[in-house]
């Protein structure tokens, strides 16, 4: 076994590739700087089965697997890191529904979160829980046949913009994190407010507040049964953390292409500033840590489909160090365009574009 | 650890592990005399068939070709016990392969065989006082007078000086060729006017030291490739090892996870186990992460050499850059763990301390690799 790559996933990943250079890249700055929320591209990746690969082809998928679904998210992420964001979105609910959903609900709401025209999210987060999940307040009281949400989500990716998501909330406090229920809902109904929030960066990608007053569901909406929520929940972001990592790679690897690139232009002292071996220096330290993380995706990506059981760790190991890794490799990047690019919009658009989108995910 | 291997890669790393599980007393022993422990851990190697895995299958060796991806697991493995057992282990690729790539069916029939049986020692005589990274810039002079070549010139910092059986050395034909007139040649110890200078100590226990050519004769058969290709036949050759420098380091860093595991376990303060402080689990962490990136790269660049699917230069420079840096940062922090304990001399840690510094250094410093690495990147965009 190696990571050598399949016919199909290499055509895979030049499918990706010529459509991040083609229809992503070249917007990608106009997009964060006006904060396009770029449905038409959700539906074109869709459409092209981005969202399809960790599926089934029963729900409308393709079933190509998690390390097609990394080779996609790197080329998108090197293209434009938010979107990068929107691919999660897509697959995550997606994923939570496959694996705990009953036909009905599969059938139903998988599909248009593969095509793209359902634009998807997960509400776990509030102002009070974050890592610690367990501490969430939202709750879900049983009225008849109807659960009435109530409660604030915070920092949702996608919250201004989605038709629908899975939402976490306490169906029996007492009961701690075994009375935790997942729901997924569309938000075509009453009861729920938008709040959209500024952040550092990924500004094409939507991120806010949801607040839920009496939003009623029902038991067509519960996953699992109640209490089964912690579960969903972790199991989710075990699914969800690999992807995060493969697009960290293609930031990563943006970062370093644009400094290699204005290395071989910029000529100071009678050389290009490639010549000097100081740049040399964090050119090489750039391509290695991207190298060495994007070895931990696929290896993690391979473990996933290999042995299930061992997914977890890797994907911790994998997500602290490529994160970190990320961060140091994108700052690194960044650092010869800061210290070499006097052209001051350059910078700024590059920082927009790659920098800060990279440090959310840390 | 699957990826990068077959199903004989597996074996052979369950088959070393067990054997220097049950060797780890006589890997571990303190030593007194370097070199009489140098010469016991060649025998110990030969005997346990190990060796014989950096020579062909045609001279008594395990495969037809010599395998990148054998040599990162067997030094990975050996690493983790004992330094000198694996630089022992990596000479007698390093002193063989060469003969291994570009000797005459004559040269290899006498000097591969008691190599990769552990019966004779060998050594690559490359670095001189004012030669290093820049090598083509070595004075040794290799002077040609009838079917005799003449070597003059001193070499320095090298292993197994004045106990190897035979030296792969290099030395100008053609100066005024710069690199072009280097050439290699089998040199061996009893061939006169070579001499030993002087036996350098260095931080972690290793044989090694100043040899001198003093007009030293060696027959025109002596000639390793052709004449002015000594540097093909030096880099051809560290070409191949220089991953496995990174699995070394690998092997170093396992070990110093391992025991700061183990300590951490076991030493109490503040009424509970280290490992049960967040401080020390991020440590641990972040420890087995880069080991985790580092293996992989390693395992990736001699896959890449054995499988001759791609140029394996520039993997081979970043699994040696990144698995010696790391293991250098998993072992400074494994020492943190391991306090004042960590400093005591004989400790283990005190002694990956020293162990894994000179792996940043040998066979292509790390400021080398990077400008490989970068030139190679600048060259492509």
């Amino acid at each position: 076994m190696d990571f050598e790559l399949s016919e199909e996933l290499v055509a895979v990943r030049d499918l990706a590739r010529e459509f991040a250079e083609k229809e992503i890249a070249p917007t990608a700055a106009k997009d964060d700087r006006e904060r396009n929320f770029r449905k038409d591209l959700l539906l074109k990746m869709g459409e092209l089965g981005f969202f399809g690969t960790v599926i089934p082809e029963e729900y409308g998928g393709n079933g190509l697997g998690f390390l097609a679904l990394a080779l996609i998210t790197e080329e998108v992420a090197r293209a434009h890191s938010a979107l990068r964001v929107a691919i999660n979105m897509q697959i995550g609910p997606a994923l939570a529904l496959l694996k705990f959903g009953d036909e009905e609900q599969k059938k139903k709401w998988i599909p248009p979160l593969v095509r793209g025209e359902s634009v998807g999210c997960f509400a776990i987060t509030e102002p009070d829980a974050g890592s610690d999940v367990a501490a969430i307040r939202t709750t879900a009281m049983r009225k008849g046949d109807n659960y009435l949400i109530n409660g604030t989500k915070l920092w949702i990716s996608n919250a201004p913009v989605a038709d629908g998501g899975l939402v976490y909330a306490y169906t029996d406090k007492s009961q701690k994190h075994r009375g935790l229920s997942a729901f997924y809902a569309n938000f075509d109904r009453p009861g729920i407010t938008r709040r959209a929030l500024e952040t550092l960066g990924a500004h094409a990608s939507p991120i806010g507040e949801l607040t839920f007053e009496n939003f009623a569901l029902s038991a067509e909406n519960l996953l699992g049964k109640e209490g089964d929520g912690f579960k969903v929940c972790m199991w989710q972001l075990n699914q969800t953390r690999l992807n995060c990592a493969a697009g960290a790679v293609g930031l990563a690897r943006a970062g370093r292409e644009a400094a290699v690139n204005y290395c071989n232009q910029r000529e100071q002292f009678g050389q290009k500033i490639g010549q000097y071996q100081m740049n040399q220096d964090l050119i090489a330290q750039m391509i290695v840590h991207e190298e060495a993380a994007r070895l931990l995706v696929y290896r993690a990506a391979w473990l996933v489909r290999g042995r299930g059981r061992s997914v977890r760790r890797r994907c911790c190991l994998k997500n602290t160090r490529r994160l970190r890794l990320l961060y140091r490799v994108s700052r690194r990047a960044l650092l010869p365009r800061c210290q070499i690019l006097s052209d001051r919009r350059g910078l700024l658009e590059y920082s927009k574009a790659h920098h800060r989108p990279g440090r959310v995910g840390v | 650890m699957a990826p990068f291997f077959d199903q004989d890669h597996l074996a052979l790393r369950a088959h070393v592990r067990a054997w220097v599980q049950e060797n780890w007393d006589s890997l571990n022993g303190r030593v007194s005399d370097v070199e009489e422990e140098a010469r016991r851990l060649v025998r110990l190697l030969g005997q346990a068939e190990i060796l014989a895995y950096v020579i062909p299958k045609r001279f008594g060796g395990q495969r037809e070709r010599v395998q990148a991806r054998d040599i990162c697991i067997l030094r990975e493995e050996l690493a983790r016990a004992s330094a000198l057992t694996d630089a022992m282990f990596a000479m007698q690729a390093l002193g063989s392969y060469p003969i291994t790539l570009y000797g005459t069916e004559e040269q290899q029939k006498r000097y591969l065989p008691p190599i990769g049986k552990g019966v004779a020692i060998a050594a690559f005589a490359l670095t001189e006082p004012e030669a290093g990274s820049d090598v083509s810039s070595l004075q040794t002079r290799a002077v040609r007078r009838g079917k005799e070549y003449y070597l003059t010139g001193v070499k320095r910092f090298i292993s197994n000086a004045g106990i190897a059986d035979s030296y792969v050395v290099f030395a100008s034909t053609e100066p005024e060729k710069r690199g072009k007139g280097i050439s290699a040649f089998v040199v061996e110890a009893d061939d006169p006017g070579l001499i030993i200078r002087e036996k350098t100590q260095l931080i972690s226990p290793h044989s090694i030291g100043v040899i001198e050519f003093e007009e030293c004769v060696v027959p025109e058969n002596s000639l390793l490739g052709n004449q002015g290709e000594g540097l093909k036949v030096a880099l051809g050759t560290l070409d191949v090892l220089r991953c496995t420098v990174g699995a070394a380091a690998v092997g170093f860093a396992q070990r110093a996870l391992e025991e700061a595991i183990r300590y951490s376990q076991d030493r109490r303060q503040f009424g509970q186990a280290l490992a049960e402080f967040e401080g020390i689990q991020f440590k641990l962490a972040d420890m087995a992460t880069e080991l985790e990136a580092a293996r992989l790269l390693v395992y990736q660049a001699a896959w890449t050499h054995d499988s001759g699917s791609e140029d394996p230069k520039q993997k081979s420079s970043m699994a040696k850059l990144f698995a010696t840096e790391a293991a250098q940062r998993i072992i400074d922090q494994a020492l943190q763990i391991h306090g004042g304990a960590g400093l005591v001399v004989g400790n283990i840690m005190e002694r990956l301390y020293r162990d894994i510094r000179a792996l940043r250094i040998y066979e292509g410093t790390s400021e080398i690799q990077k400008l490989v690495i970068a030139r190679e990147l600048l060259k492509k965009a």
